[in-house]
């Protein structure tokens, strides 16, 4: 092992998930030296992105887990009167896993070119474990033929809702590269704490993001877009003027409800439905309000409706059409982009390198103090250690985290609710009975660079009760096509679809009158309906272990922090809550990331600087004037908003 | 020495090519290549005009941006250092994204190096988009005396693998200029015009956008 890194750090962080790297980078930003480790030869741990190889090879080391290796040499680097404590790996353990094709190994050659496919072998749609897929080789024999069919395939799919390419195995995985699949995908409310930290910061300038375009909910039996925007609500034909008052009127008392407290009088130990119900919305409104935009369910507390709805609509406007946001080439870029700024202000990173054991002081449990760790059988010393729960020793956890997160990931060969454009899609899908936990439903396309032309990709997450497969298994059935398909393309016929637009001011329209009569299930899924569900190509399911709401401090000596792996919720405010407390107890006083400068301000040691404003907080240690802010400013913006668009 | 060729380097970074000149192009290009090689130095003489001795990593500017005006076209690099992340190989994937060009670069006086900037090559054309313009930069061409990487080897490997080639000099500026100007006329120029490094897909976050709510938190 390479191993001229120094032996002394101020904060050695352990694990580059989301919670890890932002304490990273607030400490490498103010001056402190900071060690950035991860045991994987990747970044972000159980947050991170991988393209197809990536995860497949991802699945594989969860089958079998590297040992952590014993270090002999370890008990020698531990002075009188400390102790070793040996890092653990159980809170990461990934469980259920159970990955699938959908489609062949191979086209055969007269597939290719022809628009039938053979009626041959259906397993019966059950969704079973079926890891070995995974080992087969690859079989590069067709390689040239499907080049060419690649090719024509990029033309075809200029109309987003025309599927026509035939998938198999193989091909998908030669496009390997041109997927980003998230272990944990998350979004971004515009004004959320993470948007404003990596504006206020200027770590935005390192990512790229997409405006999540639709809000889709489940209601009877179908997909409906839900108007979530005041522009929405009164361009939706589907409900009536007295109707659009209401809901406004609504709205508006839970944006302004810190002032009006009388609105909800009465309401405060009562569930948000009750009050909902109270203002006599149409099933519809109070749908919509319930599940989509407070993405609340029927037992939530009345005032954490509210307060969920504020959250929603407060970041409404600030870009595009929904209040969210989804990072380019997935959510595993962000907590690289604090890692990189931590390298930029001198952290070192070294990946595929563990920590194997905490060098405690040997004293009374409650005062234990972190001097040291090892790595690679050497003694770096530290003034705070910060650790990826998942290598927290297992005697640093008061209990062990019961909780975990059920999750899917699907690659499919359309949209879930087709449209004229490309869609990003945010669904909550409400449970049954509409009070247990809904399923987080997120649908990304090749515009995000989720995966390639012709294909989307389909994130499920919610609580895990059983197994990830039987938690999402009603979600999957409702919205996707589970059948063994030799082709695809018997399928497929596109025009039928075109009259399920996503635009809320044409959705079902002739439909609206009839829903809101109490219309049964069946209601628009007559057969030619559940054959417009995207076929599944590829499936995974596994379980996480939910450590956000585990006690990360009982046990731990007074310089450890803990970070918790990725939670169940929509976005990574946890993790940004979380990684400003850490830093306020370890710098109280610090600022926590403080703007870094753009280019055009960074004034070399030795260079003429022109005087200028120097920004409070950034100070000798960036080794770095600042000035000439607003024009720098400016500059930026001139970029950004034509790249924008 | 210092080459300009018919670029002109805008030093200031502060003056914007006016709008009439023509159009201005974006570029993300991102540095590579083993610690020490002098990454950062090419970039220094580049867009500062200047060589440190003794340049330490550099910290909190790994992130540059520089003008080079071509015929009717001013290109702006946005160019990206690797920040001391590949010393220990943990270069992070966001590094490449979208980037529509890279200088991969090796030290003259060390053969270790020039393998090493073969495994970026690799590595970008793995990574990165399949049309990023590469260039290859044998650095420290001033210490001829101590060269261990002959120049036509090198240029054959350029040649095979279709990358642009130099031997530069951070210390002497020769090249310097030369490399980035041969890289702005490769790239494609009409694909988009505010690419800002973005590839022309995703937005980026800036304060100002929308309507603003809460006064602007930056700079506090």
């Amino acid at each position: 092992m390479e191993d001229d890194l120094p032996s002394e750090y101020d904060v050695i962080v352990v694990g580059t998930g989301m919670t890890e790297s932002i304490v990273a980078a607030a400490a490498s930003r103010i001056g402190k030296r900071v060690l950035h480790l991860d045991s994987n030869e990747y970044y972000g741990g159980l947050w991170a992105s991988f393209n197809f190889e990536g995860i497949q090879k991802w699945i594989e080391d969860c089958h079998h887990p590297a040992n952590p290796q014993e270090e002999n040499v370890m008990s020698a680097v531990a002075n009188d009167g400390e102790m070793l404590i040996k890092a653990g790996n159980q809170f990461s353990t990934i469980s259920n896993i159970e990955e699938k094709w959908y489609i062949v190994e191979e086209l055969a050659d007269y597939q290719e070119g022809l628009l039938f496919s053979r009626n041959t072998q259906t397993d019966g749609g059950e969704i079973k474990g079926d890891v070995d897929n995974t080992k087969k080789e690859e079989d590069y024999e067709t390689e040239k033929h499907e080049e060419e069919e690649s090719e024509a395939g990029c033309g075809k799919d200029i109309v987003p809702h025309a599927p026509t390419q035939q998938w198999s195995q193989a091909k998908l995985k030669k496009e390997y590269r041109k997927f980003n699949l998230d272990l944990a995908p998350k979004l971004l409310f515009a004004r959320g704490s993470l948007v404003e930290l990596l504006i206020s910061s200027n770590i935005a300038r390192y990512a790229e993001f997409r405006s999540v375009t639709r809000v889709l909910t489940w209601l009877d039996g179908r997909l409906e877009s839900v108007p979530c925007s005041r522009a929405d609500v009164f361009a939706t034909r589907h409900v009536t003027v007295v109707e659009k008052r209401m809901l406004m009127k609504l709205l508006t008392a839970c944006m302004e409800y810190e002032n009006s407290s009388k609105e909800f009088e009465g309401f405060e130990d009562k569930p948000f439905l009750e009050y909902l119900k109270s203002k006599k919305l149409t099933p519809n409104l109070l749908h919509y309000v319930l599940y989509a935009i407070a993405m609340a369910t029927g037992t939530t507390p009345c005032m954490e409706g509210v307060a969920r709805t504020q959250k929603f609509l407060n970041s409404l406007g600030r870009y595009g059409n929904t209040p969210f946001l989804w990072p380019m080439y997935g959510s595993g870029e962000i907590p690289q982009c604090f890692c990189r700024l931590c390298a930029v202000f001198g952290g070192l990173y070294h990946l595929k390198r563990a920590a194997e054991a905490v060098i405690v002081s040997d004293g009374e449990d409650s005062n234990l103090t972190c001097h040291a760790i090892v790595s690679g059988g050497r003694r770096l010393n530290t003034s705070h250690l910060v650790l990826a729960v998942g290598y927290a020793p297992p005697q640093f956890l008061q209990t062990a985290p019961n909780g975990g997160v059920s999750r899917g990931i699907f690659i499919t060969d359309r949209s879930i609710l087709p449209a004229d454009k490309e869609s990003l899609t945010l669904l909550q899908f409400p449970s049954a009975d509409g009070c247990g936990e809904p399923v987080t439903v997120i649908e990304v396309g090749p515009s995000t660079n989720a995966c390639p032309p012709g294909m989307y990709v389909v994130h499920m997450t919610c609580k895990q009760k059983i197994t990830a497969r039987e938690d999402l298994q009603t979600v999957v059935q409702k919205l996707l096509h589970t059948e063994f398909s030799d082709g695809a393309m018997i399928r497929t016929n596109t025009d039928t679809q075109s009259t399920q637009t996503a635009s809320p001011n044409k959705t079902h329209s002739e439909d609206s009158e009839g829903q809101e009569g109490n219309e049964t299930e069946d209601k628009g899924k007559s057969d030619p309906g559940s054959d417009l569900k995207p076929q599944v190509l590829w499936s995974l399911f596994f379980n996480c272990p939910e450590t956000s709401d585990c006690d990360l401090t009982a046990n731990v000596p007074t310089n450890v922090f803990l970070c918790s792996g990725p939670d169940v919720d929509l976005d990574f405010e946890h993790a940004v809550k979380q990684a400003k407390e850490i830093f306020s107890k370890m710098y109280q006083d610090s600022e926590f990331l403080p703007r870094a400068p753009d280019p055009e301000e960074i004034v070399l040691e030795g260079e003429e600087s022109t005087p200028g404003p120097v920004f409070e907080g950034d100070s000798s240690e960036a080794k770095a004037d600042e000035n000439k802010s607003e024009l720098g400013d400016e500059e930026e913006k001139g970029a950004d908003d034509g790249g924008a668009e | 020495m210092t080459n300009l060729g018919s670029a002109m380097a805008n030093r200031s970074g502060a003056q914007r090519p006016n709008g009439t000149q023509g159009k201005i192009c974006q570029f993300k290009l991102v540095l590579l290549g083993e610690s020490a090689v002098g990454k950062s130095s090419l970039v220094l003489r580049f867009v500062k005009g200047q060589f440190h001795e003794y340049q330490e990593s550099t910290i909190g500017a790994a992130f540059l941006t520089q003008t080079v005006c071509l015929d009717d076209t001013t290109v702006k690099f946005e160019i990206w250092d690797t920040a001391g992340q590949e010393r220990y190989h943990s270069l992070a994937p966001m590094y490449y994204r979208g980037a529509q060009a890279a200088i991969v670069v090796y030290d003259i006086t060390n053969q270790d190096t020039f393998g090493r900037a073969k495994t970026w090559v690799k590595e970008l054309q793995r990574q990165a988009s399949p049309n990023i313009v590469i260039a290859l930069a044998g650095n420290k061409a001033d210490l001829a005396n101590k060269r261990m990487v002959e120049y036509d080897e090198a240029r054959g490997y350029a040649e095979e693998n279709g990358l642009l080639f130099m031997e530069t000099s951070a210390k002497t500026a020769m090249n310097v200029n030369d490399i980035f100007l041969a890289i702005a006329k490769k790239l494609p120029k009409n694909e988009q015009v505010a690419g800002a490094g973005t590839s022309g897909q995703g937005r980026r976050l800036v304060e100002s956008e929308g309507q603003q709510k809460a006064p602007g938190n930056c700079c506090k």
